[in-house]
């Protein structure tokens, strides 16, 4: 069974792009369209993902917030990671907040990305 | 040193607890048997009694039935002697009271309760049976009562304590001396020997003899002697153990020093690392501040001084600030720093390698390498920079790949055959391509298949033969086969016939005709190969020049911007069509630039106006030059083929590279070397090629001349012989208008009609240079030196009146002197001796001039070869 990641990205070509370089690199992915679905979803797999992926800008409830939700409420252990164009200091000190791992800046070359869910991946399995 | 007051021993201790153990086990055992001896004892005694008793009886009760009280006395006296009785008592029948009661004589004193608990008693019924009765059961008379004493067993037991203890307590002491003895001369003897000896090592000298045992060695080992062995062995280990330590003691301070000196060094390195190494090195902390060390070399990178200044403002003040770069490097800063190596990893790749930055109204290429530095809680504290100037390094690879594309061209324009062929390929190259784009441009709005099916098949039979022609010119071979691959897809339906592709089409058309062209450049311009092309592209370079110069910006901003689209669209193809690959990417970035302010509906916003304009502007510059330059090569093409390299050189180049091939040694810098004598002429050849000058001069003048070129020949690069072939040509008209005489005045002189003229070429070393020197003789009527230097003093050119006769001759090389009055139809052009004289002290040479009257004149230069 490979890694379950959660990825969390309104635009449809985009979400489609990621889902399928995740999966490419050997991941199953769970995927919803905004921050009240990803928390649905993540509720739905028991908290049982390894990494949650997601855009920072979307409807409904951004990343930011879904992060701090996630994190405030402990639903998951799984480290987030997101999507983003470009990242203030504010922003990053919220991220801190709500348990935000790492930032990504879109656009990002396949490998990097792969590169980087699997580094926090294998770090997650090696710390828990 | 060991306290020798508690000193204890092992031989005690063990005598101690062999006594004790052997103390134990006796008293248990002797006191078993004691309580043995004592039952026995006890049992004796009873069982005395009885036998008494049963042997007196008879007699007792008979005295008794006969009341015969002595003789009842003398029974009772002889029980009482009985071992161990001490009291007899009779009771009769009837009676109550004691009737006979005797008491051991010694116990008398004794109370009679004391007297009876001194052991056992008995009670035995006295009866008195009748002789000669038959009466069985006899009369009842009384009872005896006897009471015995166990003293004397008692006193037996003592006795046998006493020796028992005596025996046990001699044999555990022999024993006990007897081990003690024995392990203290087997072993605790050695043991001890052994602590001396081990007391006695003295560190600092280990080279004493080793330890021995103070008996005889048996064959096998005991544990003693493993015990010794052992000893010895850790002794020479200790030896060498000690001896590495006093080594590593005596030599701690001065590796001390060397590491401290070291390290020092190091240090020492580091700082001059700093100092002089030629990159840029530095730190950015979260602030985006660049933070010390700073190396040296910084300041010569930038041109100013970056301690403390922000990173943005230093190597991304270029960088528009409203460009997605510039806030993605922002971005980078801001969540990278106090986070981990993962995060690194997803953004640090970002920071741009290679920028390009305005140093001192300088364009610089700058190469930045970033590296990460950790804290100790493995977050990020700073991004190490390391920045390199790279806009020299960037300039040369590109000179020196430009350079290997002129030598892969060489070499495949050398192999291809003879120039003939080559040419002839070459021009038909050009008439297939220039056909092809005409077919286009022609057809390229037919939409059906069937119509525009048989020209696509015309352009693929072109670029089929094309590229079959071009055999060995690998570039065009590539080029053509890519798009040959194209137009055959779509002839086969694998790819859309539609505008772009016939946009690309028309591109890569120009693209192949610009591949051709650059050729054509190279065997030009490296093989001056003479080569004249025949492309309509190049032709009305002149109309296309003033089209472009009158190309002005009007009133009318989106009129010019139409005028522009159009004017660009052309001169892109054209561009591409004469290889000019970076100026054609230029103009089309402006015309995407144009495109996208069109469609946004931003044309006429001031600052898109401005940035087109300047972008205008730039391209407009480098059009203008390339543009003239094309101008005039394709003026020069089609005016006369360039003398070529002569064909001796091009056969030696051959032929070297061949050489070099089959030797496997053909590389960059071998074949280079021996291209660089392509462009050598030899320099007899040179000589030689003044023959149709001669023999031109000689029939203007009337006169018989024969050229005779002899000597050793040389190459020489084309500069140079340009050089030479300029001097040598003054020489020689000077030598056929003045010096040489005409057939009839010769043969007044005596002298052959025909006169001669001998260039002798020779190589000289001088102070390890090579020269090339070379003679020129005529067998003319010579320089009158008497009449050069009249005319000196004449014309003011020398003041000295008295000059050597020696030095009148060099009056030749003054400026404006001349030999004969009248200004001869030749020799009053071109160049005065003088500027001879100057053009070869320039060439690093010299000059000689000797002449006879009549006889002739001799001009020697010498020349250095390199």
């Amino acid at each position: 069974m490979g890694k379950k990641v959660l990825l969390v990205e309104d635009t449809v070509e985009y979400r489609e792009k990621l889902v399928e370089d995740l999966e490419k690199g050997g991941y199953t992915v769970v995927s919803a369209s905004n921050g009240l679905e990803g928390i649905e979803i993540l509720k739905q797999e028991g908290g049982k993902v390894d990494l949650i992926v997601s855009d920072l800008h979307m409807p409904e409830l951004n990343g930011l917030e879904m992060a701090k939700k996630i994190f405030d409420e402990n639903m998951t252990k799984a480290p987030i990671m997101i999507l983003t164009t470009d990242a203030s200091k504010e922003m990053k000190k919220k991220g801190k907040l709500a348990g935000i791992k790492t930032w990504i800046l879109k656009p990002i070359k396949k490998e990097t990305f792969l590169g980087t869910v699997n580094l926090l991946v294998e770090k997650f399995s090696s710390d828990s | 040193m060991r306290n020798d007051k508690n000193k204890s021993s092992i031989a005690t201790k063990m005598i101690f607890f062999i006594l004790f153990v052997t103390v134990f086990v006796a008293s248990i055992t002797s006191s078993v048997i004691i309580t043995q001896d004592y039952q026995k004892e006890m049992k004796r005694v009873e069982d005395t009694m009885t036998d008494v008793t049963t042997g007196l009886i008879k007699t007792l009760s008979m005295s008794i039935y006969t009341e015969d009280e002595d003789q009842i006395n003398q029974t009772l006296q002889g029980i009482l002697n009985v071992e161990g009785v001490v009291e007899v008592e009779v009771r009769l029948e009837d009676e109550t009271e004691d009737t006979y009661n005797i008491v051991k004589e010694s116990l008398k004193n004794m109370s009679k309760k004391e007297r009876r608990s001194l052991g056992p008693s008995k009670k035995i019924k006295i009866v008195y049976f009748e002789e000669d009765s038959n009466d069985k059961e006899g009369e009842f008379v009384g009872h005896l009562f006897l009471y015995s004493t166990l003293q004397l067993a008692k006193d037996k037991i003592k006795k046998q304590i006493i020796n028992f203890v005596i025996i046990q307590m001699s044999q555990v002491l022999f024993l006990a001396i007897s081990i003690f003895l024995i392990f203290r001369f087997l072993v605790a003897k050695h043991i001890k020997a052994m602590a001396v000896y081990a007391e006695r090592i003295d560190l600092n000298d280990l080279s004493g003899p080793d330890l021995e045992l103070d008996r005889m060695r048996g064959n096998k080992n005991d544990e003693l002697q493993d015990l010794t062995d052992s000893f010895n062995d850790m002794k020479g280990n200790l030896k060498s153990a000690h001896a590495k330590l006093k080594d590593y003691a005596e030599n701690l301070e001065s590796i001390v020093d060397e590491r401290t000196m070291e390290l020092n060094q190091e240090k020492n390195n580091v700082t001059k690392l700093l100092h002089n190494m030629s990159q840029a090195v530095f730190k950015v902390n979260e602030n985006q501040q660049i933070v010390g060390p700073v190396s040296d070399f910084t300041k010569d990178v930038f041109g100013e001084d970056i301690l403390g200044k922000n990173v943005m403002d230093i190597i991304y003040r270029d960088i528009d600030k409203k460009s997605i770069l510039y806030s993605e490097i922002c971005s980078v800063f801001n969540v990278s720093f106090g986070e981990d190596q993962i995060q690194w990893f997803a953004v640090g790749h970002i920071l741009p390698e290679v920028l390009s930055l305005t140093i001192n109204d300088r364009k610089r290429i700058i190469h930045s390498v970033h590296d990460p530095i950790y804290n100790d809680e493995e977050e990020l504290e700073y991004i190490l920079y390391v920045v390199e100037d790279v806009t020299e390094k960037v300039r040369k690879e590109e000179e020196l790949s430009k350079k290997d594309e002129q030598l892969k061209i060489m070499q495949e324009a050398i192999d291809f055959g003879t120039r003939k062929d080559l040419f002839k390929v070459m021009n038909q190259n050009f008439g297939l391509i220039i056909e092809c784009m005409n077919i286009l441009r022609k057809n390229w709005k037919l939409e059906k298949r069937e119509e525009y099916l048989p020209h696509l098949n015309y352009i693929f039979r072109n670029l089929h033969t094309i590229k079959g022609g071009s055999r060995n010119l690998k570039t065009i071979r590539d080029i053509v086969h890519k798009l040959e691959d194209d137009v055959s897809g779509v002839i086969h339906k694998e790819i859309v016939y539609n505008k772009k592709f016939i946009l690309k089409l028309e591109k890569e058309l120009h693209k192949v005709h610009g591949t051709l062209f650059r050729y054509v450049r190279v065997i030009n311009e490296q093989l001056r190969m003479g080569f004249n092309v025949n492309s309509d592209i190049l032709k009305d370079m002149g109309q296309k020049y003033e089209k472009f110069n009158n190309f002005d910006e009007t009133d009318n901003w989106l009129g010019y911007i139409n005028f522009l689209e159009d004017e660009f669209t052309n001169f892109s193809k054209f561009c591409l069509a004469i290889n000019e690959n970076e100026v054609f990417g230029k103009i089309d970035s402006v015309l995407e630039k144009i495109k996208e302010n069109k469609v946004a509906g931003v044309l006429e916003k001031p600052d898109v106006k401005v940035s087109i304009t300047n972008s205008t502007l730039e391209i407009k510059k480098e059009l203008d030059e390339i543009l003239k330059n094309i101008k005039i090569y394709s003026e020069k093409l089609n005016q006369s083929i360039e003398e070529g390299v002569p064909t001796e050189n091009i056969t030696w180049v051959k032929k070297e590279i061949w050489n070099l091939q089959e030797k496997g040694k053909l590389d960059k810098d071998n074949f280079e070397k021996v291209f660089e004598r392509i462009n050598n002429e030899s320099l007899l050849s040179l000589m030689k090629s003044f023959q149709e000058n001669i023999e031109e001069m000689s029939e203007d003048l009337g006169k018989k001349v024969s050229l005779i070129v002899n000597g050793d020949d040389d190459l020489i690069d084309t500069k140079k012989a340009q050089d030479l072939r300029g001097v040598l040509t003054h020489i020689v008209r000077n030598s056929l208008d003045h010096g040489i005489e005409a057939p009839a005045e010769r043969k007044k002189r005596g002298k052959q009609e025909s006169g001669s003229l001998v260039i002798t070429c020779s190589k000289e070393n001088e102070k390890n240079r090579r020269f090339l020197k070379i003679d020129i003789e005529d067998d003319g009527s010579g320089i009158d030196s008497g009449k050069l230097y009249k005319k000196a003093l004449e014309i003011g050119a020398i003041k000295d009146e008295n000059m050597k006769e020696a030095d009148k001759l060099n009056l030749i090389f003054l400026p404006s002197l001349s030999t004969k009055e009248g200004v001869s139809e030749i020799s009053g052009r071109g160049v005065g001796m003088d500027a001879v004289k100057d053009m070869i002290l320039k060439m690093g040479g010299q000059i000689k001039v000797s002449s006879t009257v009549s006889k002739g004149t001799k001009f020697q230069i010498t020349i250095p070869e390199k």
